[in-house]
């Protein structure tokens, strides 16, 4: 005991400064001190008031008498501070004063310090002892403080004072509660017990020992400690209302519904306040003590007397909450800090930890750009400011469930992350642009009709050096229709497109909000919609297509139907819009909606290159059996592999990663052909990566009747998106009512597939043949797009491209047969030799004509330099290469072979003609330098 | 062009090595220069091949080789199907002779342990591939045994080589000193030079001439005929032919000064059953009627207009040798 003696003694002095700070009775602090330690008491006795010098006596007979009893020196101290403010003076007085005031004060240490479990105890003990004889004292005591608006005495006082009721309260008012008796007590020491481990033992030890002489002093004490405590509490509850009123407040007073509830609320904002004063010095206070008694973390406790508080008032449950409290303040600050974790928050799968971070994270989610929880957030903070630390956590904790569910954070494989950054298209602007802009699709629209305008003049045919490949590809393809269009529209469309991009942004956003809000609301709907747009969209590109060769035609009718379309959607977009547009923006702002722009702008650029398609044909497969390991290895490094040994595995992969860049722009072509032909195609096939068909559809469905009219024109495109928005809105008009499941939308594609054309059957038919192209795992949704994709690509030659036979083949070769021949490579390269020595039909056909134009080729004038035809007469090693490229610059065309030959198709023929044939590089990958 | 062709070199053989103490033990190379070469394997000359190395092998002999290539390169990958003749390209899958049973450790196929008789299955598969058949290919045996089990292989086989191509046999160079029998000329080939003098002695692949010597007359001819623009008209399509403004070949035959476009000789050879074929074997030559080994002419024609200095050192070499060497060079053809 003498040990928590000389703890409490250091303990006790930093407490007691607070206090008189916060009350303004610095001086009690000296008296304080002195009290604890018997010197330091003559010296600090002048100071405080020569009333004190009889309270210390007091304090010190009862320390005396105590001895052991840490409680004694705050009981002086908080009796000194009391006294110094009431003024009533008896030691008696005093020493019941004292006690209850020790007890809050030793409250205060342990909840402020994280007080180690002995401290409580002991204060506990000694309060129980106080306690056990103030019981009486304390009821009068306190109701004249509460009376006095000392919240922590009203609190403490009048619960305890009551009824039973007050002894649940008291368990944080120690002082109190020696109303109630030892059994409070044992009730609070089993609270704290819980709150800290260690007390109940001890706590019961110690409360025996000390009772005896606490008792006797307990008689006297409780009216005078009252009084004091009332002109005391008003400055301290500020202090430590916070801690002890917190908990004690809620708990207590707040299911009571006593009067010192309400008052109570505002106290705890005051104490929230006096927090941060108060867990500054406490912590220095505690660490004295901490030293002896427990090592405990002071400042945790501080920090978890607050969880606890809540967790208690909350839960119902005191022991449970202290623990993880201490805990979640750290974890949370830390967490949020490093800039991975912020970008990887939204990502994150709920784990144990979330529940704690949730009370913090979730404004750094919302921060991020998750917008949908900013609601919930706010809602909780409302909670916090009304009910504090318990309203927020249980918001806290409901959100990050919602949350979680509403995000599942999708994890990517590399190829498909790379992708999809890849089509994450940048929107540069000024800050007006993008400012009064506020729909990202509208923007990417409008930059991309600006590209293709821009482009489109400067040059119709230069190939735009884009930063991705298959954006540049596509628009490569748009110009060539920009070109097209510009040439067979003329002014009509022109005028007309000016006026559709005045007026687009906004049907856009009228369609896209209606579409994003019933999205969220009813995703089943949707697909509905989705597939009444389609259908509506089919009419448009059976008429579009046939027109789409002749350039002129058919833009009429889609102006025609865009115009139909618009009135519709004005008439239709106000109901719906407006509610929707809340969830709209904060869907927006949201990731989802990005995926769909992007889906969006290729779906537009799809649909201009659409028509260019036929000249662009899948390359055929090269043929890597017949490369050299060097130039295996070459192809290999260009793929960004590490180089392979084998030259089996080289071959397999190469065909794996042509088979995939084929998928690609398979898939590209396909998306296009499919928006040309049907867009029940796109319905088939999930545009998005993310996570919400449902808008997908919506703005996929649009584009494929934008397209044949959209194509001829360059900003026809913000049209095209306003024509595809009506379009969706009228569908969506139509048959709003229409819900059903998310399923739906392939079936209803697939039906509505078979109305188009009987491609479509035929595409769908084939559709589950065809293996996903994509090897890499990525989402379902992908594959099924990949799938779709191939399943277009055959309908597409069958469609449009009935022209190039030829090109078919190699397409469906390139798409269907890879696999065989792969696999065909893996095994034995036997085959490939075999494939190589035993030419095709075609193939000989393709050597005649090689043949013709090599010997038909004028003979050269320079005997240094001698032509191919002479090169091989004497023998020279040729290089396939610079052959193949000669014959593909116009040589096989004047022959009258239409196509090109690649270099292998040339080593071939060399080689069935005994002409010596090399590659340029050797098989060190450097080039020849002597033959 | 970027590539700085060369002549077609005088020489250039793949070779078949056969170790005189382990007959089991081959090996294929290629060199234009035989008998530097096999001093090489035999360790008289540093520079031999490791596999060659081994002491209980040596003294190795060349048993066979053919010679003719126009090009290292299309040496090399002659070698290169001869010695791989599992996995070359060259190989149509339904007559490849020799199937891989294993896989090496890097994924490539095993190769199979080769035997006189494969190498020999193989060479004559190859001579008759599509991708060297219209070379200008001969085929020389030293070792009466090989030279047996390749005419013993040839009556298993159905198919032939091309029609014309050469198969020498002089068994009486085994050994460089060693003295035997004269060389034999089988199928139409023509007879291998005798040398008379100190070169009597030289049989075998140190008979084979390693430079331009044996064409020297020929190239003198083509030399003649340029330097003094007596060209004419082409020979096939009788029109005239600017000096220097064309690749115009030269007939092979001694006294015969036909000259004709390059491209006018090929589609005269070709005429006829050949018409797909870009490269002519062999032709008569529309002035002398002579027949016309197509290597023979793109060799001179070559070693015209890009071995300059080729060129000067054999024909200045003739000069001063003129007395001695002209009978000799009337025979080679």
């Amino acid at each position: 005991m003498a040990h928590n003696d000389s703890i409490v003694l250091i303990s006790s002095s930093p407490e007691f400064p607070s206090i008189c700070d916060l009350l303004g009775k610095s001086p009690k602090k000296v008296s304080l001190r002195s009290g604890s330690h018997a010197a330091p008491i003559p010296e600090h006795a002048p100071k405080a008031f020569t009333s004190a010098a009889s309270i210390w006596r007091s304090s010190r007979l009862d320390r005396n008498e105590r001895v052991g009893v840490m409680n004694a020196e705050k009981l002086s101290d908080a009796a000194l501070s009391r006294l110094d403010s009431v003024a009533a003076g008896p030691s008696l007085a005093d020493v019941a004063t004292d006690r209850p005031a020790d007890g809050i004060e030793g409250q205060q240490v342990r909840q402020e310090a994280g007080a180690p479990a002995r401290r409580r105890k002991q204060a506990k003990s000694t309060s129980a002892d106080t306690a056990g004889d103030i019981l009486p004292d304390s009821p009068a005591t306190d109701a004249p403080p509460a009376k006095k608006a000392g919240k922590k005495a009203e609190r403490k006082a009048k619960p305890t004072g009551d009824t039973a009721m007050a002894q649940t309260t008291l368990v944080k008012g120690k002082v109190t509660k020696p109303a109630s008796t030892r059994k409070q007590s044992r009730k609070k020491t089993e609270t704290i017990s819980r709150h800290f481990t260690a007390q109940p033992p001890a706590q019961e030890s110690v409360s025996e020992h000390v009772s005896l002489p606490v008792a006797e002093e307990l008689d006297v004490v409780p009216e005078p400690a009252m009084k004091r405590r009332l002109d005391w509490t008003p400055p301290r509850e500020g202090s430590l209302l916070q801690h002890i009123a917190d908990s004690s407040a809620v708990k207590e007073v707040s299911p009571p519904g006593n009067p010192g509830a309400e008052s109570m609320t505002p106290a705890q904002k005051d104490v929230f306040k006096s927090l941060l004063d108060t867990y500054g010095r406490k912590p220095e206070v505690n660490a004295g003590p901490d030293v002896a008694d427990t090592s405990g973390s002071s400042s945790c406790d501080i920090l978890g007397k607050r969880k606890l508080i809540e967790m208690v008032a909350t839960v119902g449950s005191k022991a449970k909450t202290p623990e993880p409290s201490p805990v979640k303040p750290k974890a949370a600050k830390k967490k949020p800090r490093t800039i991975t974790e912020l970008a990887t928050a939204g990502y994150r799968l709920p784990d144990e930890d979330d529940v704690i971070l949730v009370t913090d994270n979730p404004k750094q989610n919302s921060l991020l750009g998750f917008l949908e929880t900013t609601g919930e957030q706010i809602a909780g903070t409302t909670k916090d400011t009304g009910v504090k630390a318990k309203g927020a956590k249980k918001p806290a904790k409901a959100k990050p469930s919602k949350k979680a569910e509403v995000r599942k954070p999708v994890l990517l494989s590399p190829t498909s992350a790379m992708r999809q950054v890849a089509k994450q298209d940048f929107v540069f602007g000024t800050a007006s642009q993008l400012a009064t802009e506020d729909d990202p699709d509208l923007l990417r629209a409008l930059h991309e009709a600006m590209k293709e305008s821009n482009q489109a003049d400067s040059d119709p045919f230069t190939s735009p050096a884009p930063a991705h490949s298959s954006l540049a590809f596509r628009r490569r393809l748009g110009t060539g229709l920009w070109s097209a269009g510009a040439r067979g529209d003329d002014g009509d469309l022109l005028s007309l497109e000016v006026l559709d991009l005045t007026h687009s942004p906004q049907l856009l956003r009228d369609s896209m909000l209606p579409g994003n809000s019933r999205a969220e609301v009813q995703a089943a709907k949707q697909p509905a919609r989705n597939d009444k747009s389609f259908i509506e969209i089919e009419v448009l590109s059976d008429d579009s297509e046939p027109l789409a060769m002749a350039a002129a035609n058919p833009m009429p009718p889609s102006s025609r139907h865009r115009a139909s379309q618009v009135l519709q959607l004005e008439g239709l977009a106000p109901s719906s819009p407006n509610q929707h547009q809340v969830q709209e923006q904060t869907t927006c702002d949201s990731f989802e909606p990005p995926p769909s722009n992007q889906e969006h702008h290729q779906l537009l650029l799809s649909q201009s290159s659409s028509p260019l398609q036929p000249g662009p044909e899948a390359p055929p497969p090269p043929k890597f059996e017949l490369y050299s390991d060097a130039m295996l290895a070459k192809e290999v490094a260009s793929y960004g592999f590490k180089a392979i040994k084998k030259r089996s595995a080289m071959i397999a992969l190469l065909q794996q990663c042509w088979e995939s860049k084929g998928s690609k722009n398979f898939a590209k072509k396909t998306n296009h052909v499919s928006m040309s032909t049907s867009s029940a195609k796109q319905a088939a096939s999930p545009p998005r990566p993310r996570g919400r068909p449902r808008k997908a559809p919506a703005t996929s469905a649009p584009d494929p009747a934008v397209k044949a009219p959209l194509q001829t024109v360059k900003r026809g495109r913000m049209r095209s998106v306003a024509p595809v928005s009506t379009d969706t809105e009228a569908s969506q008009d139509e048959k709003p009512a229409e819900k059903r499941s998310p399923r739906k939308p392939k079936k209803a594609a697939a039906a509505a597939l078979p109305k188009p054309k009987g491609k479509a059957a035929s595409k769908r038919a084939r559709s589950p043949q065809a293996p996903p192209a994509t090897a890499p795992a990525t989402p379902r949704r992908r594959n099924a797009a990949a799938k779709s994709a191939i399943e277009i690509a055959d309908s597409e030659s069958d469609d449009s491209f009935v022209s190039s036979p030829e090109s078919l083949s190699g397409k469906t070769d390139a798409s269907s047969s890879p696999r065989s021949q792969q696999r065909d490579v893996s095994i034995t390269e036997d085959t490939e030799m075999s494939l190589v020595a035993s030419p095709t039909s075609q193939q000989l056909a393709l050597f005649g004509y090689i043949t013709q134009a090599v010997i038909t080729a004028p003979p050269t004038k320079d005997p240094t330099n001698p032509s191919w035809h002479e090169k091989m007469l004497m023998y020279d090693p040729i290089i396939l290469e610079d052959l193949a490229a000669w014959l593909n610059s116009g040589q096989l065309d004047r022959v009258g072979y239409d196509g090109e030959v690649s270099p292998g198709d040339v080593k071939r023929w060399c080689e069935s003609k005994s002409v010596c044939c090399l590659w340029r590089v050797n098989l060190n990958g450097k080039e020849r330098k002597r033959f | 062009m970027a590539v700085q062709c060369k002549p077609i070199p005088a020489l250039y053989t793949v070779y078949i090595l056969r170790s005189t103490l382990r007959h089991a033990s081959l090996y294929i190379g290629s060199t234009p220069n035989p008998p530097r070469r096999l001093s090489q394997h035999n360790g008289v000359v540093r520079g031999g091949a490791a596999r060659t190395a081994r002491q209980s092998l040596r003294p190795w002999e060349m048993v066979a080789l053919v010679s003719g290539f126009p090009s290292m390169t299309a040496a090399l990958k002659f070698e290169w199907a001869l010695t791989n003749p599992h996995i070359s390209v060259h190989i149509p899958s339904t007559s490849r002779i020799t199937i891989s049973t294993g896989v090496k450790a890097n994924g490539q196929p095993r190769r199979p342990s080769k035997s006189l008789a494969s190498i020999l299955s193989n060479l004559h598969l190859l001579l008759r591939v599509p991708s060297f058949a219209r070379w200008p290919l001969k085929l020389h045996f030293f070792a009466p045994d090989v030279h047996a089990a390749w005419q013993k292989w040839c009556a298993t086989v159905t198919e032939h080589l091309r029609p014309g191509f050469q198969v020498l046999t002089d068994f009486g160079g085994a050994l460089p000193t060693g003295t035997g029998e004269a060389p034999t000329v089988s199928a139409s080939g023509g007879a291998e030079e005798q040398p008379s003098g100190q070169e009597a002695q030289a049989r075998g692949i140190h008979a084979l001439p390693l430079n331009y010597e044996p064409m020297k007359h020929y190239v003198a001819k083509g030399q003649e005929l340029f330097e003094f623009e007596r060209l004419g008209d082409c020979v096939v399509c009788r029109a005239p032919m600017p000096p220097g403004k064309g690749l115009y070949a030269v007939c092979s035959n001694p006294g015969c000064d036909g000259v004709g476009h390059l491209s006018c000789w090929s589609r005269h050879f070709l005429a006829g059953a050949e018409a797909d074929n870009v490269l002519p074997v062999q032709g008569q030559c529309p002035k002398c009627a002579g027949t016309v080994d197509w290597g023979d002419m793109m060799k001179e024609l070559t070693l015209r207009l890009r071995g300059e200095k080729e060129v000067k050192k054999l024909l200045n070499r003739r000069r001063r040798q003129k007395a001695q060497k002209i009978p000799k060079e009337s025979k080679e053809g």
